[in-house]
């Protein structure tokens, strides 16, 4: 007899079967660039910010993985740190001051907007709140949210393209 | 300060509280106050002197923890007063250094801001990179050797180190909470399968533990 009982955040985790992969974090900030006419180093920046800080968040928590599950699968680890929540712009922003470049900023907040759009558990504020959240617009499928930033983004970078070789 | 430094300043600690009778709170005041003076003091343009008055009151702020620690006078509202004493000194001294055109307004701003931040989760992380007063020391050192702006340096070095000292304080707090959220899942797993109790099943292999497996 199945008698486990899981938390609302574990069911809501087990009934949504995605999570926002690398494709819409590159796209949308592919889009960012490309509609704000970013160069140089503030590409670098855009992309680190908007995708990288994935790459450097993820691996933090791999100890504690493997100590609980080992190489098993667990699906909805917590696997974020407040590398990628909101909190994090509390040094995300003075760090934009210091660089005089808006980008770190606007393109972190993309990133863990494009997060909260997936629904599994979250620590926005944490260590100063302990306050959890599921995220936005959770009556939706994390799939059809999915397809539809990839769908939206694409669209746009095509448009973008076309746009600035004067195709229109 | 640390307990280390307890048994070098023993003999000053026990002056400081024994013969002139001062409680750990009025040395954290008078340390303020030497502060003070030593930013005064650097505004003023008497840079050297300023510094080593503020040694001075760096060696004053390391005996009130250590009067509180020997004599069992710990108290949360101390050790805030010397949290907010440190704060308005370093302040005081940042500013005092941009007056002086030694560092740009905005790059002590900055690198207080920093120390802020590293201020208001240290309590939960315990850990504070300690790049503080101190660099101040290693900017005049450069400024002497080198004949380059060192004050500004030491700004860089100091907005740096707190503000990455904030991102991993606030990394190792959360990284502790999930570690006893993960242990109490471990051993409510355990309880379960020793009381036979069916586990759920597992999830299916992903593209990475397919590749490590």
């Amino acid at each position: 007899m199945y008698r486990r009982r899981y938390t609302t955040t574990e069911h809501r985790a087990r009934t949504h079967t995605q999570t926002m992969t690398i494709l819409p974090h590159l796209l949308l900030t592919t889009v960012g660039i490309q509609a704000l006419g970013l160069e140089g180093k503030d590409i670098v920046l855009a992309y680190s910010f908007g995708y990288g800080i994935d790459l450097i968040d993820h691996p933090i928590k791999l100890p504690l993985y493997l100590r609980k599950n080992g190489k098993k699968n667990e699906k909805h680890y917590h696997w974020r740190t407040p590398l990628q929540e909101p909190v994090a712009l509390m040094w995300i922003i003075p760090l934009s001051f210091y660089l005089g470049t808006y980008v770190p900023a606007l393109f972190f907040t993309s990133h863990f907007l494009l997060d909260y759009m997936v629904s599994y558990e979250k620590r926005p504020f944490y260590p100063f709140s302990t306050y959890s959240t599921e995220g936005i617009l959770t009556a939706y499928s994390d799939t059809a949210k999915e397809t539809w930033t990839c769908a939206i983004c694409t669209l746009l970078i095509i448009i973008l393209t076309l746009t600035r070789h004067r195709f229109f | 300060m640390s307990k280390k430094s307890d048994g070098i300043l023993d003999g000053l600690i026990t002056l400081f509280h024994e013969r002139l009778g001062l409680s750990p709170n009025q040395i954290s005041a008078i340390g303020f106050v030497i502060g003070l003076v030593a930013a005064l003091l650097v505004g003023l343009h008497f840079l050297l002197t300023g510094l080593i008055v503020m040694a001075l009151s760096q060696i004053v702020d390391g005996l009130d923890g250590g009067v509180a620690r020997k004599y069992h006078l710990q108290s949360d509202r101390g050790q805030m007063l010397e949290v907010v004493f440190d704060r308005l000194n370093e302040l005081t001294m940042f500013l005092a250094l941009a007056v002086t055109e030694y560092v740009t307004y905005g790059m002590a701003a900055l690198a207080f801001s920093a120390i802020l931040l590293v201020t208001v989760v240290e309590p939960k992380s315990k850990f504070d990179p300690g790049f503080k007063r101190f660099m101040l020391y290693f900017g005049y050192l450069v400024t002497l050797i080198f004949q380059v702006k060192g004050f500004q340096i030491a700004m860089h070095v100091i907005f740096f180190a707190n503000l990455i000292g904030f991102a991993v304080g606030t990394i190792l707090v959360d990284y502790r909470l999930q570690a006893e959220i993960d242990a109490q899942a471990i051993l409510r797993r355990e309880r379960e399968v020793a009381l036979g109790i069916p586990q759920p099943p597992d999830d299916p292999p992903s593209f990475l533990s397919k590749l490590f497996s």
